[in-house]
C-alpha cells in the first residue's frame, strides 16, 4: 500500500518509480493526488476483504459439491438444518466489517469535499463536448493536446478529432475545481486523482485535492504529447453520457511545478497581446522585438482550443460533424430552421453582408438557439469570448472564405 | 403423506372437464391459437412470456454483441500525411469515413437499446411473469391465480409496451441512455416522437409489472392449499412474494416519473430542466427511487430459483429456512431506502452518507442467503447435473457481483468507480451472471414439468461451461478496465484499455456459443427428448409431488393437502418417484440431538 508520507515527499513533481506492491499495480494506475493515494489504501482493504471472503465462500462450496456428489448408493447426511449462533455469528461479523468500510469511505468523502481555506480556485465550465478552465487571473487555458497523437512510422500518423484543453495546476498546493454546465450533465473525472463529480447546468459543484508528482507509468515520460518537462500528464474524462461525443470530451490534467504554473498562468492571462488589435495596431503589452499576428489566427487558435472544431470544420465539407462547416456559407443567404433567411433585413440598418454576417457570427456565440443553420439542430452551447477574440473569429471567418481581413470599421453586435 | 400418486387420465373425475395436459392442442391450428391467445390458464400465460421474454433476451443480445465489437478497437482518425486524406479506423457503426461522429450517435442508440430492452423486457418480467406464473399456484396447490383474467391482461399490456418500444428502435430508436437522465433525454431528437414513444413503452410496461406483483401478492395470501402456512411454502414463493411487494408498490413512482418526462418533454412543464426552471437532481430521485427498489425486483427471483435448485439437487433443507425467507423481505425493505448510492456524486454530502451506511446494510441479507445455500450443500446428496451446475455458477458470479458492490458502497472509492466499466462489471454480475444465470439453471430444472419432456444433460452441461467461462471473459476484465478509469458509455476510448476491451469481445462469442447450445438443446428435446416423468428429481414441492409433468389444465386431479415440509427429504420418500430412487437416510443412532 502506499505510504501517505512518502508520497507527500515527492510533491515536488519529478517522476519516481512505482514501487506498490503487484496486486495494487493490477488494480490501480499511479496516484496522482493525495486523496487518490488515501484512497487507495481504502480500495486495496476492500480488495484484500473481497478475496479473502470469495476465497472462504469457494472452497467449501466446491469442496462439498465434490465430496457429496451423488455416486450410486450415496444418500445425504442428517445434519442439523439451523443453527442459531451461527447464523448470528455470520451477520454480526459481515456487519462489523462493513461498518469499518462505511466510517473509512465517509472520513475520505469528507475530505474530498471539505475545502481548505488555501485552495487554488479554478472554475471549469462543461458544455458539449468540451471542458473550459478558467483560473484565478482570469486566464484561461491556451493549450490543448490531441490524445490520440501516434506516429505510426510509416507517414502516417493518428489523431483525435478535437484537441482536448490542458488544464493546470500546482504540485504540492491543494486546489479547488468549482463545476458547472451550460447544457446538460455532466461529470468532471480524473481517474489519477480518483475523483469526479457531476457537473449541472442549475448548480456549482465541487471538490478539491493536492496534486501530487505522478508515478513513473509510462515508459519514456509523463508527457502525453512526448515532450520532457518537470511535471507531469493525467487524463480528464466526462462520465456523465452527455450525448453524441461524449467519448470525446476530454481534458489534460497538468500537474507542474508552482514556479512553472505561475509563468504559464502569466502567459496564459494575456495570450492576445501576440496578435494585431482589431484596428490593426499593435498590443502595447507585445515586446518590441515580437512581430504581431494577424488578428485571424487568434481565431483559428480559439477554433481548435474552445472546442468549436468539435462540431465545425473549417474545410467547407461538414464532415459528419454536429454543426456547418465555416467555409462556404459566408456572405451568402443561408436559410434558417425556422423558414427566414439571412439577409440585409435580418439586422436592421445593415449595410451589406458582409455586416449582417459579422452580426450574425456574434449572435451564434453568444445565443446560438436564436437563428439555427437549416437542417442542423440546436446543440451549441453559448459561448463568451473578449471583445478582441470576437474580432479574431470574424476575421477568421473572412480568412477561411477569401476575404480581406481586416475591416476598417468592424461593425458593433447588434443582438 | 397426502399425495396420491395419480397418473394423469386415470382418475374418475367429478366434474366435466377434460384431463389432458395444458398443452393438448384443442382442435385445429386457428382454433389452438385462439385458444392461448384468449387463455387465463396461468400456465399458457407464463410460457407465452417465456417465449417473449427469451426473444427479447436475444434482440438485447444482439445490441450487446454489436457493443462489444465495436469497442473491439479503439476509434481513431487516421491522417495521411501523403494523400492528405482522413480515414476513420476501429468503428464498426462509422457511416462517413472522414468523421468519427456519426459512428458515435448509431453506438449511442445501440447501447440505450441493450440497456432498455435487457432491463425493462428482459430481467424486470424475466422470472416472476414466465417461471413466477407458471409455478406459483402449482405450488401453493392452487388452481390458477386469484385473479386470472388480470393475469391475461398483463401479458397484452407487456406486449403492447414491448411492441411499442421495439418499434420507436426500428425508427431509429433513442440515444437517451436506459435512465432517461434529464436534462439530456428531454432535449435530444428534438420534435420528434420516437423519444416519447420509447418513455410510453417503459410507462406502459409498468403496469404490466404492477398487475401481476399485484396478482402474486394475492395469490399467496389466499389460495395457499389446505394445511400450508407461511413456513411451509418453498422459498421460491417467499423471493416472488418479495418480488410482487416491491413491483407494487415501486413502479408507481417510476410511472409518474415517466409521465412527468413526457409532459416536461411535449409541453416544457419545467419540471427537471432547469432552463425551464426545474431540477435535474429531482429526476435521478425519482428515478432511482423506483430504480433501486427494481435491482430486487430481478435479484430476488433469481435467489428464489436458487433455494429449489440447492435444496432438491442436494437433497437437504435449505440450511436456516426462515432466515431465508425473512432475508427476501428484509432486501425487498431495505432496498426502498439506498436510492441514494446512484447519486454519490451528484447530490449533497449529508444525503451520500446515509445512503451509504444503508447500503451496506442492505448487503448483509444478501450475504446470509449465500451463507445458507453453502452451508445446505454440506452432507447433501449432490446430482452435478446442469441445473445444480447452474446453482453453483449463481453462488460464484453472485459472490463477485455482491462483493465488488462494497467497493461501490463506500464513499471514497466510489467518487472513483462510479460510471466506469468497474459499475458496469459489477451490474453484469448481479443482473446477468446472477439473475439470468438463475433464470437458465430454472428453465432447466422446471423445464420437465413445463414442457413433459427431458433434455440432453451432457449437452446442458457443455453449454453451462460456455456460459460459465464466457460471462467471465466478457466481465471480469472490466472490472480491471473501470479501476483504471475507463468511463462508461464511450464510443471510443485511448489506446491503453484495447487489450481488456478485445479479451471482453472474446468472452462474449463464448457466451453466445454457450447460448446457441442450450437453444439447440431445447428445440432438441421438444422434438426428440424422452417423456417426463412426474417427478424426475425427487422433489416435494407440491408441482412434482402432485402435478402430472406437464400438467392437467387445472394443475390438480384434487385439492392437495400438505402435510410435510417443502424440503424434508430426510424423512419422505418424493411421491411420484420410482421406488428406491431417492433413499432416505439411516436414522441417528437414538439420543442425538434431532432438529
Amino acid at each position: 500500500m502506499i505510504h501517505l508520507p512518502s508520497i507527500l515527499a515527492q510533491a515536488a513533481p519529478v517522476a519516481v518509480e512505482d514501487t506498490r506492491p503487484w496486486l495494487e499495480r493490477v488494480w490501480l494506475k499511479p496516484p496522482a493526488s493525495d486523496f487518490a493515494a488515501w484512497s487507495d489504501e481504502l480500495f486495496m482493504f476492500v480488495m484484500w476483504v473481497s478475496i479473502i471472503s470469495f476465497v472462504l465462500l469457494m472452497v467449501p462450496m466446491c469442496y462439498w459439491a465434490w465430496r457429496w456428489r451423488r455416486t450410486p448408493g450415496h444418500v445425504q447426511k442428517r445434519t442439523p438444518n439451523h443453527n442459531t449462533m451461527l447464523e448470528i455469528t455470520w451477520i454480526v461479523v459481515p456487519l462489523i466489517v462493513v461498518v469499518f468500510m462505511f466510517f473509512w469511505g465517509f472520513h475520505g468523502f469528507i475530505r474530498a469535499f471539505a475545502t481548505s481555506s488555501d485552495a487554488e480556485v479554478i472554475n471549469v465550465v462543461g458544455k458539449r463536448w468540451v471542458w473550459d478552465a478558467t483560473y484565478a487571473n482570469g486566464a484561461t487555458s491556451q493549450e490543448a493536446v490531441s490524445l490520440d497523437t501516434i506516429d505510426r512510422g510509416d507517414g502516417t500518423f493518428v489523431r483525435a478529432e478535437s484537441k482536448s484543453p490542458v488544464i493546470i495546476v500546482p504540485a504540492g498546493r491543494p486546489v479547488k475545481f468549482m463545476l458547472t454546465s451550460t447544457d446538460v450533465i455532466h461529470s468532471f473525472y480524473i481517474p489519477d486523482a480518483r475523483l469526479k463529480v457531476d457537473v449541472f447546468p442549475n448548480r456549482t459543484t465541487s471538490y478539491n485535492f493536492t496534486p501530487l508528482a505522478g508515478l513513473k507509468d509510462r515508459a519514456e515520460n509523463l508527457y502525453l504529447d512526448g515532450k520532457d518537462r518537470p511535471g507531469s500528464d493525467h487524463l480528464i474524462f466526462c462520465a456523465e453520457y452527455c450525448g453524441q461525443n461524449h467519448s470525446e470530451m476530454a481534458a489534460i490534467l497538468r500537474i507542474l511545478p508552482e514556479d512553472e504554473y505561475q509563468k504559464t498562468l502569466k502567459e496564459w492571462a494575456d495570450f492576445e497581446k501576440a496578435y494585431e488589435n482589431p484596428d490593426g495596431s499593435r498590443d502595447p503589452k507585445l515586446a518590441a522585438d515580437q512581430v504581431a499576428l494577424p488578428l485571424w489566427k487568434l481565431g483559428e487558435k480559439i477554433h481548435g482550443l474552445a472546442g468549436c472544431a468539435t462540431c465545425h470544420t473549417v474545410t467547407g465539407d461538414q464532415g459528419g460533424l454536429a454543426g456547418p462547416s465555416w467555409k462556404g456559407y459566408y456572405g451568402t443567404n443561408i436559410k434558417f430552421a425556422d423558414g427566414t433567411t439571412l439577409g440585409l433585413d435580418t439586422y436592421p440598418g445593415s449595410k451589406d453582408m458582409d455586416e449582417v454576417w459579422d452580426t450574425y457570427i456574434r449572435e451564434s456565440i453568444r445565443v446560438p438557439g436564436r437563428r439555427i443553420h437549416e437542417g442542423y439542430a440546436n446543440q451549441m452551447a453559448p459561448y463568451t469570448f473578449s471583445d478582441k477574440t470576437l474580432h479574431g473569429l470574424v476575421a477568421y471567418f473572412r480568412h477561411l472564405n477569401g476575404k480581406d481581413t481586416k475591416p476598417a470599421t468592424p461593425a458593433s453586435p447588434k443582438n | 403423506m397426502a399425495s396420491i400418486p395419480t397418473k394423469a387420465g386415470s382418475h374418475a373425475h367429478d366434474h366435466g372437464h377434460d384431463d389432458h395436459s395444458y398443452l393438448h392442442p384443442k382442435g385445429g391450428f386457428i382454433a389452438t391459437i385462439w385458444d392461448w391467445a384468449s387463455t387465463v390458464d396461468h400456465k399458457k400465460i407464463g410460457m407465452m412470456y417465456l417465449v417473449a421474454v427469451l426473444f427479447m433476451f436475444f434482440l438485447g443480445g444482439v445490441a450487446a454483441l454489436a457493443v462489444r465489437l465495436e469497442l473491439m478497437e479503439p476509434t481513431r482518425v487516421i491522417e495521411n500525411q501523403a494523400t492528405k486524406t482522413v480515414q476513420v479506423t476501429g468503428q464498426l457503426f462509422n457511416t462517413n469515413p472522414g468523421s468519427i461522429a456519426e459512428g458515435n450517435v448509431i453506438y449511442n442508440r445501440v447501447f440505450t437499446l441493450h440497456g432498455l430492452i435487457m432491463v425493462f423486457l428482459v430481467i424486470v418480467p424475466s422470472i416472476p411473469a414466465s417461471l413466477g406464473n407458471f409455478l406459483l399456484p402449482l405450488m401453493l396447490g392452487a388452481k390458477d391465480v386469484a385473479f386470472p383474467k388480470l393475469n391475461l391482461l398483463s401479458w397484452y399490456i407487456y406486449l403492447f409496451g414491448s411492441l411499442m418500444a421495439v418499434s420507436s428502435a426500428l425508427a431509429g430508436g433513442v440515444d437517451t441512455g436506459w435512465t432517461f437522465y434529464t436534462p439530456y433525454s428531454t432535449m435530444t431528437d428534438e420534435g420528434h416522437w420516437r423519444v416519447v414513444m420509447m418513455i410510453g413503452s417503459a410507462f406502459i410496461l409498468g403496469f404490466s409489472s404492477i398487475l401481476t406483483g399485484l396478482n402474486f401478492v394475492v395469490t399467496v395470501h389466499k389460495l395457499r392449499a389446505p394445511g400450508m402456512g407461511w413456513f411451509d411454502m418453498p422459498l421460491f414463493v417467499w423471493g416472488i412474494y418479495g418480488t410482487a411487494i416491491i413491483q407494487v408498490l415501486a413502479t408507481p413512482v417510476i410511472g409518474i416519473t415517466l409521465l412527468l418526462l413526457i409532459f416536461e418533454r411535449l409541453f416544457h412543464i419545467g419540471i427537471f430542466d432547469p432552463r425551464i426552471g426545474g431540477d435535474p437532481v429531482l429526476f435521478q430521485h425519482f428515478f432511482w427511487f423506483y430504480s433501486h427498489p427494481v435491482v430486487y425486483v430481478m435479484i430476488l427471483p433469481g435467489m428464489a430459483i436458487m433455494s429449489e435448485l440447492i435444496a432438491v439437487h442436494a437433497r437437504k433443507k435449505v440450511f436456516g429456512y426462515r432466515a431465508v425467507a425473512f432475508s427476501s423481505l428484509a432486501i425487498a425493505g431495505i432496498s426502498f431506502v439506498v436510492w441514494g448510492h446512484h447519486m454519490f456524486t451528484s447530490e449533497g454530502e449529508l444525503a451520500a452518507t446515509i445512503f451509504s451506511a444503508l447500503t451496506y446494510l442492505v448487503a448483509i441479507p444478501s450475504a446470509v442467503k449465500v451463507f445458507n445455500w453453502i452451508a445446505t450443500l454440506y452432507g447433501g446428496s449432490i446430482k452435478l447435473n446442469t441445473t445444480m451446475l447452474y446453482a453453483l455458477g449463481f453462488l460464484f458470479l453472485f459472490s463477485i457481483g455482491g462483493l465488488t458492490g462494497l467497493f461501490l458502497g463506500s464513499l471514497s472509492t466510489d467518487l472513483h468507480l462510479h460510471d466506469t466499466y468497474f459499475v458496469v462489471a459489477h451490474f453484469h454480475y448481479v443482473m446477468m451472471g446472477s439473475t439470468i444465470i438463475a433464470f437458465m439453471g430454472g428453465i432447466h430444472h422446471w423445464w420437465p414439468k413445463m414442457t413433459g419432456k427431458m433434455f440432453n444433460e451432457l449437452w446442458g452441461s457443455i453449454g453451462f461451461w460456455l456460459v460459465f467461462i464466457g460471462f467471465n471473459v466478457t466481465f471480469f476484465p472490466q472490472f480491471i478496465m473501470g479501476s483504471h478509469g475507463m468511463p462508461r458509455r464511450y464510443a471510443s476510448y485511448i489506446d491503453e484499455f484495447t487489450i481488456y476491451h478485445v479479451i471482453s469481445t472474446y468472452g462474449s462469442w463464448i457466451l453466445l456459443a454457450g447460448f446457441i447450445v442450450h437453444l439447440f438443446n431445447f428445440v432438441h428435446s421438444l422434438v426428440a427428448g424422452a417423456k417426463a416423468p412426474p417427478n424426475p428429481w425427487g422433489a416435494l414441492t407440491l408441482e412434482w409431488t402432485d402435478a402430472a409433468s406437464p400438467p392437467i389444465t387445472h394443475n390438480f386431479h384434487h385439492e392437495p393437502i400438505v402435510t410435510h415440509g417443502p424440503y424434508d427429504y430426510d424423512d419422505v420418500v418424493p411421491p411420484q418417484t420410482k421406488p428406491g430412487e431417492f433413499p432416505l437416510p439411516p436414522p441417528l443412532p437414538a439420543g442425538s440431538a434431532k432438529h
